[in-house]
Formats: structure tokens, C-alpha cells, sequence
């Protein structure tokens, strides 16, 4: 069984029950330890909220129709249990849109996006990383990409712009 | 002495404060990086984020939770909170 302290990413991320939050705040109000414990990843969650995408981002703004295209609708299940041509088909229809709202966003200078469709469990991921080049570099489209390479059997399309 | 333009200033400081935690996360292993991702900025739920990677819901938990502490770690190594 997990101890309590194992779950507090899962407490702070609103990922609990409400019986396993009631257990869990239960807990940490009688435990000084873990309390402590859980007011540090309180600090490391919330200085996550720095680095939010900022409003306005089209990565933010696509991103609700993205996941309902790919967790919703077109959930794992349905996708994956089509044949490999028609998820070829959906992947493009889905780089074809992607294209086309990247078009439409042409005037956010230095910003790319990336579509991948894959077997490897990720259907279709849309990223706006323009802000998250960090010092050690690359940024979170490459990493998906990089994570698209690791499948078995993949089908992955990638569309990339550049526009500085 | 009060800077002439305090709201740049706090800016600023917000923008260094962001770039600070985006390269924190930069640094992060891929797989804890790209749970955390999913799940703290694209709003997906640990489901979500276990069926987008092809793990389980205990892996995904498991990720982010580690993702979470070497963070905290890595800032407070290079003497930033938390």
C-alpha cells in the first residue's frame, strides 16, 4: 500500500476521491511530517503556474478542441481500432487543420507547432512551445517528436513552421 | 530608491521567475517531463495522460510525483524556491 506522502502529486493535482482527499487532509492534519511534506509540493505545484503557457498562446486556445478530437470523440479506443490506412487519413485530416489554424496564426512571429499521430498511445498532440525554450534547449515539440520515435509500429507526421 | 517603473520591474521579475521553472522542467527525464506536461499544462487527468503515453494510471501518478520532487530539488540546488 502507498504511504499517504506517495499520493500528495495526486492530492495537489485534484487527482483524489473525495474520500481519499477527506483521508488524506485527515492525515496530514495529524502528521507534522507530512504535512511539511505536502506544503513543499504545494510550492513546487503552484510555481508550475509561472511557467503556464500565457493566455492567448494558440497552443492554449486549440488545445480544448485538440483533446476532444483525441480523448473525446475520437477517443484512444475508437482511434486505435480503426485500420492503419484509416488512422493514416485521420492523422492527416489532423495535420491539415493543424496547418491551416497555423496559418491562420501566422502573426505569432517565432512559434511552431507539431501535430504527431502515432500507435505508440498518442493520437494526436498539438504544441505551442514558443515559450518554453529553456536553457538546456530543445523544447517540448521536440521531446513529443522524440517520444513518437520510441513506437513500434508509427505513423507519425509532424508539421513544423518556422516563421522569425 | 523605488524603481521609476515598478510595474516593468515586477514584469521582469515575473518573466525570470518563468523562464527559471520552464528550464527546470526542460531538465527534467522525458518521461516525467512529459506526464507533468500533459497533466499540469494541457489540463489532461492522470486517465488522460496514462492513455495518451501508453502506461498506467499507478506509472503516470508515479511520474509526476517524481517530477514534482526532482523539481523542488533542482531549484533549490540552484537557490531558488521552492
Amino acid at each position: 500500500m502507498k504511504h499517504v506522502t506517495d499520493r500528495l502529486a495526486a492530492w495537489a493535482g485534484g487527482e483524489l476521491t473525495a474520500v481519499e482527499r477527506q483521508e488524506m487532509e485527515r492525515h496530514l492534519d495529524a502528521c507534522p511530517g507530512c504535512r511539511v511534506e505536502a506544503d513543499r509540493l504545494r510550492e513546487t505545484w503552484d510555481a508550475l503556474g509561472h511557467a503556464d503557457l500565457p493566455p492567448g498562446s494558440r497552443g492554449v486556445e486549440l488545445w480544448p478542441a485538440v483533446r476532444e478530437r483525441t480523448f473525446g470523440r475520437a477517443s484512444a479506443g475508437w482511434f486505435f481500432g480503426r485500420t492503419s490506412a484509416v488512422r493514416l487519413s485521420l492523422a492527416v485530416a489532423t495535420l491539415a487543420v493543424g496547418v491551416l489554424c497555423g496559418r491562420l496564426g501566422g502573426d505569432l512571429a517565432g512559434s511552431r507547432t507539431a501535430v504527431v499521430a502515432d500507435d505508440s498511445g498518442l493520437a494526436a498532440v498539438w504544441i505551442e512551445d514558443s515559450t518554453w525554450h529553456g536553457d538546456s534547449g530543445g523544447g517540448l515539440a521536440d521531446s513529443w517528436l522524440a517520444l513518437a520515435d520510441t513506437g513500434d509500429s508509427q505513423e507519425t507526421v509532424a508539421g513544423q513552421r518556422g516563421t522569425k | 530608491v523605488a524603481s521609476p517603473t515598478p510595474g516593468a520591474d515586477r514584469g521582469l521579475e515575473v518573466e525570470q521567475t518563468a523562464q527559471i521553472v520552464r528550464a527546470a522542467v526542460a531538465r527534467l527525464p522525458e518521461r516525467q517531463r512529459q506526464a507533468l506536461v500533459l497533466h499540469r499544462f494541457q489540463g489532461l487527468r492522470y486517465t488522460e495522460v496514462a492513455d495518451a503515453m501508453g502506461t498506467s494510471l499507478a506509472g503516470v501518478e508515479s511520474l509526476i510525483q517524481r517530477a514534482l520532487a526532482g523539481l523542488r530539488t533542482d531549484l533549490a540546488r540552484r537557490g531558488e524556491r521552492p
